[in-house]
């Protein structure tokens, strides 16, 4: 029973201590986390339990996470696994960016994880064509995917309720994504402007972040698109943070946080204030 | 389990009744004549109907993890179901419910006031494009989504006997909210209102939320002031907050509810069947 109490105590205490602590300022966590995929040397192996992953994003200590590549509920993975790490990471408020049905039963898509409540979230799928035909969601031909990509990708956002003082909230918008890695320029391109469309980033409602792998660099002139509306404000290899409108956060630190045979992209972090 | 009819509710909700049904060949013939059809779905609404919050101990949690997972089958028994109240530090153990039951959940915002907030989760079975909230004054909350919602195709005879029945499902937009004050069914109904703002877009939309006991009628005042062709039906009353149904009768129907408590302190689930045109 004490034990309980003193579980439930934890839980209040961590629902209510961002409250007071007022989140004038905000930690975004971004990672391609591989299906839980794990390096063994000679490939990857699916972990069974998700630990070791649930403490490495845990050790971030962020308001908001973004996760690309991840895949839930197919047989292998036994769960449907975003609850499951929202549950294990305390981060009750997910919601699911769905690129493509996997596996008949599961899903494969982005996550965004947040430790307060959304108001609103949606998602879209970015235009797409498989050579195979309507049903076919990845392993393109090279002529579509210079074209469409070798894969579906989606967009999504979610406009978060955060708490600025003991009695006053403000919504801020988070807009999460992953890029094709086989399309052409013309076609990456395509996929940031639909991005920006989708999360009207060109005027959005709230001020907004937008994070993922976009497989591609900051110099790639396909990324005019996000760049003439917004701040860039960190990147490690292919994995990006944006802001928007531009001059509405202040960056306060940024981090990359090497995740070791975890993944093969280490997380990016970035501290900001309205 | 009880059951009950929608006899207190029939006088209002007898025109909906008869809308609902889709006579053969819509030859004009009244209600009773020749055989019609019909589409039934159960929503799960599982709520103590109080102030406070669903669960308020291991045990009531235990239960309602028996009755998501044991009871409902998971998502091979269920489709819809919303868990009222389940803000502090209910919102973890519906994400271990999620979990248990292999169905999405997403927490559905009913109101916001200095610095706090409460809301209910809901439960569906695939991933969603969309979960939006509509301010509805004084810091409350339409909130919903359109998940695939399995029901019944029937086909009665003239006496009401079922003779053919086929699973369908349909994607439904579905909205919860919470009303506790006049002046948050003020925001909710008129011609700016929550309701006509979701309605503008999906005027298919149906309503399951509770309202404070006492305010019904201004409730069904709000929405019939709003657009006439939408109702409010009472389903049943708890010890402070009153379930109700909303949607247009050109859509919707109201049949009836199945009640089952849950605990001895108070927790009911209520299996309420509509149905859609």
């Amino acid at each position: 029973m004490i034990k309980s109490m003193i579980r439930k105590i934890a839980v209040i205490t961590a629902m209510l201590l961002p409250l007071s602590s007022m989140a004038q300022q905000l930690t975004l966590a971004d990672w391609n986390i591989r299906s839980f995929e794990k390096s063994n040397g000679a490939g990857q192996t699916l972990v069974d339990d998700i630990q070791e992953y649930v403490d490495f994003l845990k050790d971030m200590d962020a308001d908001v996470i973004t996760l690309n590549e991840f895949e839930t509920g197919t047989s292998r993975m036994g769960k449907e696994k975003m609850a499951e790490l929202a549950s294990r990471l305390g981060m009750y408020f997910a919601y699911f960016i769905k690129s493509y049905p996997k596996d008949g039963i599961g899903y494969y898509g982005n996550v965004i994880l947040s430790r307060y409540p959304m108001l609103n979230s949606a998602s879209a799928l970015i235009s797409y064509q498989n050579y195979k035909g309507e049903g076919n969601y990845d392993q393109n031909s090279s002529e579509y995917s210079e074209i469409w990509g070798a894969d579906q990708r989606s967009v999504g956002y979610a406009d978060i309720l955060v708490p600025v003082s003991d009695s006053e909230s403000r919504v801020i918008r988070i807009c999460c994504t992953h890029l094709d890695h086989q399309v052409g320029t013309a076609g990456r391109k395509r996929q940031f402007e639909e991005v920006v469309k989708f999360a009207s980033l060109g005027n959005p409602p709230y001020p907004a972040l937008l994070a993922g792998d976009m497989n591609t660099w900051v110099t790639d002139s396909a990324m005019e698109p996000v760049l003439s509306i917004s701040d860039h404000l960190y990147d490690n290899w292919v994995d990006h943070i944006f802001s928007f409108p531009k001059g509405t956060w202040t960056k306060i630190s940024e981090e990359v946080i090497l995740s070791g045979s975890l993944s093969d992209h280490n997380a990016i972090k970035v501290v900001v204030k309205l | 389990m009880k059951r009950y009819n929608a006899i207190s509710v029939l006088a209002l909700a007898a025109g909906l009744f008869i809308g609902c049904t889709e006579k053969e060949g819509d030859n004009g013939s009244s209600a009773g004549q020749g055989p019609v059809s019909r589409a039934v779905a159960e929503i799960q609404f599982v709520s103590r109907l109080d102030e406070g919050t669903l669960v308020t101990s291991d045990a009531d949690c235990n239960t309602l993890n028996d009755y998501m997972v044991k009871t409902l089958n998971g998502k091979q028994g269920a489709s819809l179901t919303v868990l009222d109240r389940t803000d502090g530090a209910t919102v973890s153990q519906m994400l271990e419910i999620s979990v248990n039951t292999y169905r999405w959940s997403a927490f559905a915002l009913n109101s916001v006031s200095s610095g706090s907030y409460e809301g209910s989760t809901i439960f569906f079975n695939q991933p969603s494009n969309g979960i939006f909230s509509f301010a509805s004054g004084d810091g409350a909350y339409l909130c919903g989504l359109a998940p695939e919602v399995a029901g019944v195709f029937q086909k009665l005879d003239a006496e009401g006997n079922i003779i053919s029945s086929n699973n369908v499902t349909s994607a439904v937009n579905f909205y919860t909210v919470r009303l506790s004050s006049e002046e948050q069914i003020a925001g909710f109904g008129g011609a700016s209102g929550a309701m006509n703002t979701v309605k503008a877009q999906y005027r298919n939309m149906i309503v399951i939320g509770t309202v404070k006991n006492g305010l019904m009628d201004k409730l069904k005042d709000a929405v019939q002031s709003a657009d006439s062709t939408y109702s409010a039906i009472e389903i049943v009353k708890g010890v402070d907050y009153t379930v109700f149904m909303l949607g247009s009768d050109r859509y919707w129907n109201y049949y009836d509810f199945d009640e089952m408590k849950l605990t001895s302190n108070g927790i009911s689930a209520y299996a309420i069947h509509v149905g859609w045109k």
